[in-house]
């Protein structure tokens, strides 16, 4: 879990060091319940960016609420960082004018909270009998691909696809598992350079 | 049997009477080509009221380009000459065409010369060589040929956009300036191509294996 940690905070501290652009608003449905996220991202190459993105369930899961607080699962707070390969449009022949159409590929990593409640988290896990929240915390991988449609120079349509492997937690006893998720956003930021006007 | 072949020679011999009728028949006269036979016959008059008549109808710029081109040629061989008309109409056939070079046959050595005034004033030559070329070359959204290309242009501002497979088009504001010659490099190469996304996606696949997300 430190590793993790760790990790994030490498991630984070690049995308301030490389001065990330690109906001992202979105909300979509997981397998059962609804969600808000955020999503920033800045370029580390012509076509690849890095991302740190923000998700959270509106309500919770049904099928992993409990009544018992302790016990509950339907959250999902999930922190992660990606890399987006954008699939240029723009150098295919004939699409040339095609380049505010941006369809794109990502995989990342992150941690997630089940619930953020006190009672979830002060108890004890059931195997480890370990308790705090960075003891509850599951990592997860993510796979995902979507279309970024630029309205404007700096304004934006996105529809995101991610499938969303959560790791085994042995201190919790809990296996894998894994649900899918669609977006639909908005995002703001340049996506080509401005055309070189001559002054007059 | 017969009567078969019969019916079949004399459809056949229809069919190619038909052919040969029209093949002798005059394609038929336009406006402007109409326009220009009054000027030949030296009915300035009348050929510049057909001419003014296509200005005012064409939206053909060939067409268009034709009776500017003659209006102004009949102004410059009327008796009197009305030299500020003559001017005038070509500048709008130059607007049109700017790189038309009028042929000493077909005009009065006088007026190609005249025309080559009022062209060389209005026009300029840019000179596009792209890194690296060739590369399609579009000015306000006109195609103009394959780069590197030289061509004599109206002086103005225009948005130039080269576009060449595997890599970003470029787009930019130029200016072609009067009687001068410009050069335009354009570097294609500077912005995201091909081999930078090649680079991309291997970074992409290296990254995705190193977080084991493949």
């Amino acid at each position: 879990m430190k590793k993790a940690l760790i990790g994030f905070g490498i991630v984070l501290a690049s995308a301030a060091a490389l001065g990330a652009e690109g906001f992202t608003f979105y909300t979509g449905k997981a397998n059962n319940t609804n969600y808000l996220g955020v999503a920033i991202g800045g370029d580390i190459g012509d076509f690849l960016q890095l991302q740190i993105d923000v998700m959270k369930y509106l309500k919770d899961d049904p099928s992993l609420h409990s009544d018992v607080p302790e016990l509950s699962r339907g959250d999902f707070l999930g922190v992660s960082g990606n890399f987006v390969l954008k699939l240029p449009l723009q150098l295919i022949p004939y699409l040339d004018r095609f380049d505010y159409i941006q369809p794109y590929i990502s995989v990342g990593r992150g941690i997630a909270a089940e619930n953020t409640g006190a009672a979830y988290n002060d108890a004890p896990n059931p195997v480890d009998g370990k308790t705090g929240i960075f003891n509850k915390l599951r990592p997860f991988k993510s796979f995902g691909y979507g279309l970024l449609i630029m309205i404007t120079s700096k304004f934006g349509l996105k529809v995101d696809y991610r499938s969303v492997n959560l790791s085994e937690h042995k201190g919790l006893g809990l296996p894998g598992r894994k649900f899918s998720r669609l977006s639909f956003g908005i995002c703001f930021g340049p996506y080509k350079k401005e055309i070189k006007r001559i002054k007059k | 049997m017969k009567t078969k072949i019969f019916t079949g020679c004399a459809i056949l011999g229809w069919i190619l009477m038909g052919a040969l009728a029209g093949w002798g028949q005059d394609k038929p006269v336009s406006l402007v080509d109409s326009g220009i036979e009054h000027y030949k016959a030296g009915r300035y008059q009348e050929s510049l009221r057909v001419l003014k008549e296509v200005i005012r109808t064409s939206i053909d710029d060939r067409e268009l380009f034709l009776a500017y081109l003659y209006t102004s040629y009949t102004y410059f061989s009327l008796p009197v000459q009305e030299l500020g008309n003559a001017k005038a109409q070509a500048e709008k056939a130059v607007a049109i065409n700017p790189d038309s070079v009028l042929r000493e046959d077909e005009f009065v050595s006088e007026f190609v010369e005249f025309y080559k005034k009022i062209r060389e004033e209005m026009t300029g030559i840019g000179y596009f060589d792209a890194d690296p070329n060739p590369a399609n070359i579009y000015l306000d959204n006109a195609p103009i040929g394959v780069a590197p290309i030289k061509k004599e242009l109206l002086a103005k501002v225009y948005l130039l956009r080269a576009v060449k497979w595997g890599y970003t088009p470029y787009e930019g504001e130029i200016e072609i300036k009067k009687t001068e010659v410009t050069n335009f490099k354009i570097p294609l190469n500077d912005d995201k191509n091909w081999k930078t996304f090649i680079r991309s996606s291997v970074i992409f696949v290296v990254l995705s294996y190193l977080m084991k997300t493949i």
